[in-house]
């Protein structure tokens, strides 16, 4: 599993997680940061402060099934360490996957993730 | 981190190697005769006589004979030219013969994307769909089309559904032959990491 840092992505290739006692393997997972901005204003309209909100991890990526094995659903989770620097694996909610190529034995599916929240 | 036998790495090098050698347009060699490589109208030439050496079943020597002559550089439409280049195949080892075309199959569908969308029907051919892509997205006539080797044509699919994927926000996926060899293998190895 190589892993890039740029900024707050980190990418990954060949990642196998366990979701529900089956294994899956992530060709490729990206995930990201983001924050979102809210400017407080003054009576005035001028900006006075602004706070700066962490929105929740959120990943997306391909991931290979084999054909035995149930397609990746809304709602599955998958934990993994998403930077060698930190002690705990993050927890992601699967929330969206679309068209599945297959051929037989495998099959491809592309997903959207978000950090689950404690 | 998974670490993949070194057999596969092996096989994935080669993989990478056959993607960077198709766009040489080198011609090959199959039991110490000179072929092209396989163009779209080779494989439709293939496809119409029914080869067996290109669906991979057994084959006899006349079936060589004939597949060997279609992607021969001297190939022509003359049925006396035919006859006198396949006497020279009679001649030649047929489980050297074997191995090389089956080397020689790899490398050119080493790229092509093995799995469908399902549940979609299709309405036209690989041939029509080609002539249709290349047509719109680079401006090729028919015939420069169906002129392309094989082994560029399924690597320029690739960059061409990439580009539109990325320009639309989604993710291109694609299942080569390699690309299951390696699922498996990283699969199998985590379940055997697991088990130990």
């Amino acid at each position: 599993m190589a892993v890039t840092q740029d900024g707050t992505n980190y990418s990954f290739g060949g990642l196998v997680v366990t979701i529900n006692a089956n294994e899956y393997l992530f060709q490729e997972i990206s995930v990201s940061e983001g924050t979102n901005v809210i400017e407080l204003e003054g009576t005035d309209g001028d900006i006075i402060s602004q706070v700066f909100v962490g929105r929740p991890r959120e990943a997306s990526g391909t991931a290979v099934v084999e054909n035995d094995t149930n397609l990746l659903k809304r709602g599955d989770e998958f934990s993994f360490q998403v930077h060698p620097t930190e002690s705990d694996n993050t927890t992601f909610l699967i929330t969206d996957t679309s068209i599945t190529k297959s051929n037989g034995a495998f099959s491809t599916q592309t997903f959207s993730a978000r950090a689950k929240l404690n | 981190m998974i670490a993949l036998p070194e057999d596969v790495r092996q096989q994935i090098e080669e993989a990478e190697t056959h993607q960077q050698e198709a766009w040489l347009n080198l011609n090959a060699t199959i039991a110490g005769i000179e072929v092209r490589q396989i163009t779209l109208k080779d494989y439709f030439i293939l496809k119409g006589v029914e080869s067996p050496v290109l669906t991979g079943q057994n084959f006899s020597p006349s079936d060589l004979g004939i597949f060997l002559w279609i992607l021969s550089p001297e190939f022509k439409t003359c049925p006396k030219a035919r006859d006198k280049f396949c006497k020279k195949v009679y001649d030649v080892h047929l489980a050297t013969a074997v191995k090389e075309v089956q080397k020689f199959l790899e490398a050119t569908f080493v790229d092509a994307d093995t799995a469908e969308e399902q549940n979609r029907k299709s309405y036209t051919t690989f041939l029509a769909h080609q002539v249709d892509v290349y047509g719109r997205e680079y401006g090729w006539s028919i015939k420069e089309t169906m002129n392309l080797p094989l082994r560029q044509i399924f690597q320029l699919n690739t960059a061409i559904s990439e580009r539109i994927a990325i320009a639309n926000g989604e993710r291109y996926t694609k299942l080569r032959e390699i690309d299951m060899i390696e699922a498996k293998a990283m699969l199998d190895q985590f379940r055997q990491n697991k088990s130990n």
